[in-house]
């Protein structure tokens, strides 16, 4: 896999007019009006290292800097006798990790295990008698994550289980998909197994930068995804065995479909290797990774007329060719990355169709695909079993019919995504690590338009573009294809192929971000207005092999992290009067702790 | 003066048993010499505050070590004032010199007398520990006996207390449903408010409150080393109970190792307790 990447370059956009441009501004509502989606909450409680973070700007030779990584070459070796990281180290790589990839809301479907430089040894030895390697296994690795990961199960696949379904035969075959989603891990539909993997591939990309930014650049990953790939998975099996029992995988997990997914050595590189960036550059890009993953960036919602006027705001701004030419550039170093595929066949497998309102008639192919959106939401709606709907009043149905506003496409740009079976197939790649490397690829792009979202940010905006992943269409698209004889999405644009599409992505150019309440489903009652993060906290996800036990991270003496990872950049939200969100900041994990080297 | 701590047991049942009537306190003392530390109950006092064990004394532990000489102190026949009952108001405890886990003290635990206050009468309950004849660390617990409107008194917030403002620290932690118990096991406090919901009742409390000084514990170890060695005061004024089990907010600012913090409900709407720790050099200038 020796294709090399090719630098990205930064694009910047133009801010708006300044009469035009707007702030989030968001408040804290007034002591007895109801907390909506647009109003700062009480409290924020969480374990998580993300809060609600700002973002802070970059000046385009910071911003050179850090595009310097997604570029970023694998290591060729790593330093004998380097120092094992701190606590903290450790828990800053994994904040910009699994803490912090981007996953569906409430899908918390990967775990992190960490091993110290001896079951580093051991691990070393087991990857080396794996088939499928992206890369040499290196010697002399501080730690390893063992990454594990498990289908995808959220409300909507529960939802999905009661789809598609002959009215008669209904009681039993819903049964019947049901056990099997449990006991053999069947998917739905195959979108829904893909986004197991699209997750996977977007975390082990991130793996690689996270570790560069904690490390201060000391420090390097050498991630292999593919052994742990459809058919070397499958010849890989006993090896992959041997991994997991190292790391103490249980029946129970077993059962439950947990796998490994990923294994990232992490080792010190020569000074001669380390990637040119300034120690303050990372940091901030840190805290800015972050705060690219506080907010989600949602299409549509802020048109609604109930949004405070600064969402309502007309806001001029050109999102420049260059910028998306650099966006693709970044995902086909992803892609080629993953594959080892040279770039001009990456631009072929890749199936990408521009469907915004700029492009030309982009209108009516728009309003075309949410027509078709809409008629599988409809038939949906009409299919599900009356046995099952009733006595829950309606609520699949309801639940069903919330994606017709889920599916609101808008943004100056809109892409569909997807890859042709035939043609990966053809090309001598794996179909699961085609789909894995389709993830990386489609992360790593929207990170050059979040990334140029920031750049020389002027005071008085919150952002210049943001960008939203969206599977939510492609899965509706995929009820439709299972069940009720649709055509894929991307059949038009590539007629001569047999396409799956996988993601969506929409940019906007705006200069608000979108509200912070926009979890208001996860408010609790019981927490009395204390708004409750679904993000995961490290000691759930996160755990370190010390000593032959593994123990969760930062869970110790009754104690739960309570720390924001890169919270010296200090870049939390305020009202505008300058009072931050209580509990939003956080308290730093003790100093002993944090200090500790674990191994 | 003796060599040993007096247990909670004597000291509960002179209390339960009493049936004093209110009075004026005069001058008591207790004293006990040769005070060490068993390093295996130090180790289950920071777990149950959730502090690190870095080999510094954490700032409540001494008022754990005595807390059965203040029990027998507010029991003996001389205090006229029923112990049930008794609301703790307010703490201020002064680590003047840093304190060797391995030394012994010699600890003294007085009150001077009672002054009229607000809500009824307050006495402090004075404790120092010394060491070579030097006070190393001291201790001022006001205690309230409350006049007529006992549980009721000061007005129920009702509008938010936000401060305007960076915090240095800004976090949520859980005061769980059992750690009244679970600090009752340490330090031998075992004070019915404080250990079970249907027991708390019986005194007038929707549930079980949070011990008073459990809660300044968790905090102290959650200011980790933004307390310095030593040379500081630590105050806490108790404001309203935490009901258990409670998630809290606390917040805490700190600039040149002198900090103010505060713990308030997830709502914001009440005020639990507020405190500072701020250097004994600056209260001198």
């Amino acid at each position: 896999m020796g294709v090399e990447q090719k630098i990205v370059d930064v694009v910047a956009i133009s801010p708006p007019p300044e009469e035009q441009r707007a702030k989030r501004s968001a408040a804290f509502p007034e002591d007895g009006v109801k907390k909506g989606r647009y109003d700062l909450p009480a409290a924020l409680d969480t374990t998580s290292p993300v809060g609600f973070r700002t973002r802070l700007t970059m000046t385009e030779k910071m911003a050179q800097q850090a595009l310097l990584l997604l570029s970023l070459e694998r290591p060729k070796a790593f330093v004998k006798d380097a120092v094992v990281p701190t606590e903290q180290a450790l828990f800053e790589e994994v904040s910009l990790g699994i803490l912090t990839a981007r996953q569906s809301t409430n899908y918390v479907g990967h775990r992190d295990i960490l091993l110290g430089p001896s079951d580093s040894r051991l691990a070393a030895e087991i990857l080396r008698q794996l088939e499928g390697n992206e890369a040499p296994v290196l010697d002399n690795a501080t730690h390893t994550h063992i990454v594990l990961s498990r289908p995808y199960r959220t409300p909507f696949t529960m939802l999905l289980t009661f789809i598609g379904h002959k009215p008669v035969v209904s009681l039993a075959t819903v049964a019947i998909r049901g056990l099997r989603k449990k006991i053999q891990h069947i998917d739905d539909i195959p979108t829904i197994g893909y986004l197991q993997q699209l997750h996977i591939g977007i975390l082990a990309d991130q793996m690689e930068r996270a570790t560069v930014i904690a490390s201060g650049g000391r420090q390097q990953a050498q991630v292999f995804m593919r052994p742990f790939s459809g058919a070397h998975a499958r010849t890989n099996q006993k090896a992959a065995r041997k991994l997991e029992e190292l790391i103490g995988l249980s029946a129970e997990d077993r059962v439950n479909g947990w796998r490994v997914a990923t294994v990232g050595q992490v080792g010190e590189v020569a000074a001669k290797d380390r990637v040119r960036i300034t120690a303050n550059t990372l940091r901030r890009l840190g805290a800015n990774l972050l705060a690219f993953r506080s907010e989600r960036i949602q299409p549509g919602v802020n048109q609604e007329e109930k949004a405070p006027p600064a969402y309502q705001t007309r806001q001029d701004m050109d999102v420049p060719d260059e910028l998306t030419v650099m966006a693709g550039r970044a995902g086909y170093n992803a892609f080629i990355h993953w594959t080892g595929v040279d770039r001009e066949v990456a631009k072929r497998l890749l199936l990408l169709e521009r469907i915004d309102v700029l492009t030309p008639n982009g209108k009516e192919r728009l309003r075309e695909v949410r027509s078709h959106l809409d008629s599988v939401t409809d038939k949906v709606i009409a299919n599900i079993p009356l046995w099952a709907d009733l006595p829950v009043g309606k609520a699949l149905s309801r639940n069903a019919a919330r994606g017709k506003k889920a599916f609101a496409l808008a943004g100056q740009r809109i892409y569909m995504g997807g890859l042709d079976q035939d043609a990966i197939k053809e090309a001598g790649i794996d179909w699961v690590q085609a789909v894995r490397a389709f993830g990386a690829a489609s992360a790593r792009g929207a990170l050059v338009a979040e990334l140029m979202g920031v750049v020389d940010l002027p005071d008085d905006c919150d952002l210049l573009a943001g960008i939203c992943l969206m599977a939510g269409p492609v899965n509706q698209n995929d009820i439709g294809k299972s069940f009720y004889g649709e055509k894929d999405l991307l059949q038009s644009a590539f007629p001569g192929q047999k396409p799956t599409s996988l993601l969506f992505w929409t940019l906007k150019a705006k200069t608000v971000a979108d509200p912070i309440g926009n979890e208001e489903q996860l408010m609790n009652a019981t927490r009395k207005g204390a708004l409750v993060d679904l993000r995961p906290g490290p000691h759930e996800v996160v755990f370190l092999r010390q000593n032959g036990k593994i123990q969760p991270m930062r869970k110790r003496e009754g104690r739960i992290n309570a720390e924001r990872a890169f919270s010296d950049m200090n870049n939390f939200v305020t009202d505008p009067y300058g009072v931050e969100i209580p509990g939003n900041r956080g308290s730093m994990w003790p100093e002993a702790w944090r200090n500790e080297r674990p191994w | 003066m003796v060599n040993e701590l007096p247990t909670y047991g004597s000291a509960y049942a002179k209390i339960l048993l009493s049936r004093k009537k209110g009075g004026v306190v005069g001058k008591i003392e207790e004293r006990v010499q040769g005070l060490r530390i068993d390093r295996s109950h130090l180790r289950a006092f920071l777990k149950v505050a959730g502090a690190v064990d870095d080999g510094r004394m954490p700032p409540t532990y001494p008022h754990v070590l005595i807390g059965a000489l203040h029990a027998r102190l507010i029991s003996r026949d001389d205090f006229p004032h029923p112990a049930l009952g008794l609301v703790h108001v307010a703490n201020r405890i002064r680590v003047i010199e840093p304190m060797d886990l391995d030394g012994s003290w010699d600890v003294t635990v007085r009150i001077d007398g009672q002054r009229e206050a607000k809500k009824g009468i307050e006495f402090d309950l004075i404790t120092e520990f010394t060491s070579g004849g030097k006070v190393v660390w001291d201790q001022v617990t006001t205690v309230l006996r409350p006049g007529k409107d006992r549980l009721g008194s000061g007005s129920k917030p009702t509008g938010n207390i936000r401060e305007s403002g960076a915090h240095t620290r800004s976090s949520t932690f859980i005061a769980r449903e059992d750690i009244g118990r679970k600090y009752a096991a340490v330090s031998g406090d075992y004070n019915p408010i404080h250990l079970h919901a249907s027991v708390a009742k019986l005194f007038g409390f929707k549930r079980a409150i949070a011990t008073g000084m459990w809660t300044v514990a968790r905090i102290a170890a959650e200011l980790d080393t933004d307390i310095p060695d030593s040379g500081y005061a630590l105050d806490v004024s108790f404001k309203r109970p935490i009901f258990l089990p409670s998630r809290v907010v606390f917040e805490a600012n700190t600039q040149a190792k002198e900090t103010q913090w505060r713990v308030l409900s997830t709502n914001g709407k009440t005020l639990h307790m507020t405190g500072s720790v701020l250097s004994l050099d600056s209260e001198k200038s």
